[in-house]
């Protein structure tokens, strides 16, 4: 069997059509990471009693499990539970063909929160502690300082980790396919099923995962610069400086 | 008015401060000198809570706090009450240096921005940064930076600006500077603590000079008293390292 672009060019055409649902399956997780994963952050950086501890311990744990085995527990988690219930109240039908891309969506969350709040934190730990007590100083509150001084700085330091974060989050949203969602790795497959071209029903998926997390990355970069435009320029003025 | 009782500090084994009392006058300059290590900082920081001490009881203006009983808005008032000039500057790195001085009247105190602007503009003339009001913190040399965080304590018009080492950080040249702006601070009869190991500065500013070692006041007195006059064997000492003889000015 010889290498066929026509066979890449309709696994193309299928699994296009399909990238919403992969977006749908890091975009969501991506802006549920950054909420959360920040506020755990805040807390850890803070040392709130309860949710500090619980996350010193849950974080480690939860970080040292493959986002594979998040999706099929969730799936099991999920699943085990309606299944009973469908079958005690008779609604078997409705539940057993519910849309799993929200199974998918909600371990792709998970996943995402523990490795953003972990990105936060070191963004959080980027700001130095003169900033704090800066603010304190002048009469802020602890939430008035995080707000207007410290979630400031930290964030132009995050963005570029965080960028990557989602590229991880879009490249690993194709192990959904595992539990049957149907996205743009499933998708490129459907026609290989049939026709056993499954070389290139890869690489059409490979070449749009790539578009995609090309388009982040340049996306990442014009942010960076414009977060840290004051920083850029005074760095720029101190080389030229040196130089001189 | 400001007055301090019994201030215990320690980090882990290590007693920073030994029960410290001290009293500042409205309208007072106090001078803090001392040894490294001796306790000056961290009084200073204790004063606004920024390090929380063990033990002690603190007075500023008609409230009394116990330092082991705070509670945060006891904290808040306090600092709200107060400014501090760091080492560091530590100025806001994202904000200019007209926010930098607006920050504590519109965020903290909800002065109205119109108003706290031109607050923030007067407090920026007056230490000679007419130019630079939208600069950033990283496009200011050190000493213009310590002067913006002179005006951001200025601006807030608090019972006390507590000053940590403020030419430490600086190169000699640009010591001057900052010193000029805290003299003209000081001429307006803002009650000012100040930690410093700027002898002649201490000397000429000073309405009291209080000499700290190892965690205990050791002695303290008008500057004359101090400088000229020592009583205790330990600031003979201190004195006799830091100031030449012949740099005496009587």
């Amino acid at each position: 069997m010889i290498f066929d672009f026509q066979y890449v060019a309709a696994s193309l055409k299928v699994a296009v059509k399909y990238i919403p649902t992969t977006l749908m399956l890091s975009v969501l997780p991506l802006f549920i990471g950054i909420v959360f994963g920040t506020w755990i952050a805040i807390c850890r950086r803070f040392r709130i009693r309860i949710i500090a501890k619980l996350a010193d311990i849950l974080i480690p744990v939860t970080k040292g499990i493959p986002l594979v085995l998040h999706l099929f527990i969730m799936n099991f988690l999920i699943l085990k539970p309606l299944d009973f219930l469908s079958q005690w109240y008779g609604w078997a039908d409705a539940l057993r063909f519910m849309d799993k891309t929200y199974i998918g969506i909600v371990a792709i969350s998970i996943y995402a929160v523990v490795v953003i709040s972990e990105t936060m934190r070191s963004a959080l730990i980027s700001v130095d502690d003169g900033q704090y007590e800066a603010g304190y100083s002048v009469g802020l509150t602890r939430w008035q300082t995080l707000r207007r001084v410290v979630l400031p700085q930290a964030f132009p330091f995050a963005v570029p980790v965080l960028c990557n974060n989602f590229i991880g989050l879009i490249k690993g949203s194709s192990i959904v396919y595992l539990i049957t969602v149907v996205d743009v790795m499933n998708g490129a497959l459907t026609s290989a099923q049939i026709n056993y071209r499954f070389l290139e029903a890869y690489i059409a998926a490979a070449m749009i995962y790539w578009m995609m997390c090309l388009t982040v990355e340049r996306v990442s970069i014009i942010l960076e610069k414009h977060l840290k435009k004051y920083q850029y320029r005074v760095q720029e003025n101190n080389l030229r400086r040196e130089v001189l | 008015m400001i007055q301090l009782k019994g201030v215990r500090k320690s980090f882990g084994k290590n007693e920073v401060l030994k029960g410290v009392d001290l009293s500042v006058k409205t309208g007072e300059v106090v001078v803090v000198l001392g040894p490294s290590g001796s306790g000056k900082t961290t009084l200073l920081r204790c004063i606004n809570f920024l390090e929380a001490a063990d033990d002690g009881e603190l007075t500023i203006g008609d409230t009394k706090i116990s330092f082991k009983h705070a509670t945060s808005k006891e904290i808040l008032n306090v600092r709200r009450q107060t400014a501090m000039v760091f080492q560091n500057y530590n100025l806001f790195s994202n904000m200019t240096a007209l926010e930098n001085v607006m920050e504590g009247l519109v965020t903290a105190r909800n002065v109205p921005v119109a108003q706290a602007k031109e607050i923030a503009q007067k407090a920026l003339d007056k230490v000679g940064l007419t130019d630079k009001y939208d600069s950033f913190p990283l496009q200011l040399s050190g000493g213009q930076q310590q002067r913006v965080g002179i005006a951001r304590a200025v601006a807030l018009n608090p019972e006390v600006i507590l000053f940590d080492e403020p030419t430490s950080a600086l190169d000699p040249e640009l010591v001057g500077e900052v010193l000029a702006v805290m003299r003209k601070v000081a001429q307006d009869g803002i009650t000012m603590v100040v930690v410093t190991h700027e002898m002649s500065f201490a000397n000429d500013i000073a309405n009291h000079i209080v000499f700290m070692d190892e965690g205990v006041i050791v002695e303290e007195g008008s500057p004359k008293e101090i400088f000229s006059n020592p009583k205790e064997e330990r600031t003979k000492q201190f004195l006799e390292r830091i100031l030449p003889r012949w740099s005496f000015s009587i």
